[in-house]
């Protein structure tokens, strides 16, 4: 089964690398991906009692349609935990594992909580995506100076692409660029691949640019 | 032979022995096929209605998908007479998220159909709306569409 991302697909950048697509820096977006990655794996570690990391080694910026060229993903059957923004300021977010990893990430946050820790209408998988999901728009809300608050999560199982394809029958989505995060999740000796998907507005890309153009100077 | 895979609002065009493949959720998939000479084709429908998009590839909509693989087909030499439609998928599978795209797997349904009405194709199989998503395969060798939900289930259309 294939994961990950392919390096042949559009502007990719790994870690560490600089360089800019339509104004958005790469050098920015790991910053920001790292801070969001490790402020979630601490959360997170807090949470369960128990060691987890979060790296993102790979993004892509991409058009939507493009995603499962990128993801592979096709045909797969995939647990995406959606939320979207508060505020008139558009966000949608995706975070998208693979049925086989989300199982090992529930059953290693499962082992670390005590009986009671999470009320039983909250799945863990929402839990995760709520705090993974927060703490990305949280380093983006600090570097842009914009309040950046999600919905309550919620969460999809179903082939990969028929979520994606009904996410995109949103119009507006199709025409912005998507940052795809590879997300690379240690719990203990297991490894555990997903993606983190953002489809942020115009309106944001440009802050986002703005601000990091102030930084980058 | 590897199948092909029909991405979101792009189609293809081919003859037995091929087999093309999708996967859809709101979306449709749109397979017309003439029995007659094996040739078939399918369009991944994304929306209903291409007003406002006139940029766009004509195989996104369905206003406009379905008149174009009809002359599509024709001209790689299908006969008019000949060529029946299947279609599936139009599913709802967020229906808590964003409300702009709460209808847009039935509006997808309606509009393809009110446009197979139009161009005078008949329908001859149909998978449509529910809340889960569908992998289909369409074979050229019989013009059968296999439609594969999560749950396992396979319906043959």
């Amino acid at each position: 089964m294939r994961m990950g991302i392919e390096s042949d697909q559009g502007p990719v950048r790994k870690e560490g690398e600089s360089g800019h697509y339509k104004g958005l820096s790469y050098e920015i977006l790991y910053e920001l991906g790292s801070i969001g990655a490790g402020n979630a794996a601490t959360a997170l570690s807090e949470l369960i009692h128990r060691k987890i990391s979060i790296n993102v080694p790979n993004i892509h910026i991409v058009s939507p349609l493009k995603i499962p060229d990128i993801l592979k993903f096709y045909d797969m059957h995939t647990v995406v935990v959606i939320a979207q923004l508060t505020s008139n300021m558009e966000c949608d977010m995706l975070l998208v594992f693979p049925v086989e990893e989300a199982k090992k990430l529930v059953d290693f946050m499962a082992q670390g909580l005590m009986d009671g820790e999470l009320t039983e209408n909250i799945t863990l998988i929402e839990e995760l995506g709520n705090i993974i999901i927060g703490n990305f728009l949280n380093a983006i809300s600090d570097f842009t100076g914009i309040m950046l608050q999600p919905t309550p999560p919620t969460h999809v199982v179903d082939l990969f692409d028929a979520i994606l394809d009904m996410f995109l029958a949103n119009i507006s989505l199709q025409e912005r660029d998507a940052l795809l995060f590879d997300a690379r999740m240690r719990c203990d000796e297991e490894d555990i691949h997903g993606a983190i998907l953002m489809f942020i507005s115009r309106e944001l890309q440009e802050k986002l640019i703005e601000r990091s153009e102030d930084w980058l100077d | 032979m590897d199948p092909i895979r029909v991405g979101m609002a792009e189609m293809h065009i081919g003859t037995f022995p091929e087999k093309m493949i999708t996967t859809v959720g709101s979306c449709i998939a749109l397979c017309l096929y003439d029995r007659s000479n094996k040739i078939g084709g399918m369009a991944h429908i994304v929306l209903p209605v291409s007003r406002r998009f006139k940029q766009d590839s004509q195989f996104k909509f369905a206003d406009t998908a379905v008149p174009a693989l009809f002359c599509a087909l024709v001209s790689k030499g299908a006969s008019r007479v000949s060529i029946a439609a299947k279609i599936a998928g139009g599913a709802n599978m967020f229906p808590l998220v964003n409300k702009s795209i709460l209808n847009i797997g039935e509006e997808n349904v309606i509009a393809t159909k009110k446009s197979l009405k139009q161009v005078g194709l008949k329908l001859a199989g149909e998978d449509v709306k529910g809340t889960k998503g569908r992998k289909i395969e369409f074979h050229l060798s019989t013009g059968d569409v296999l439609v594969q939900k999560l749950s396992g289930e396979v319906i043959v259309l």
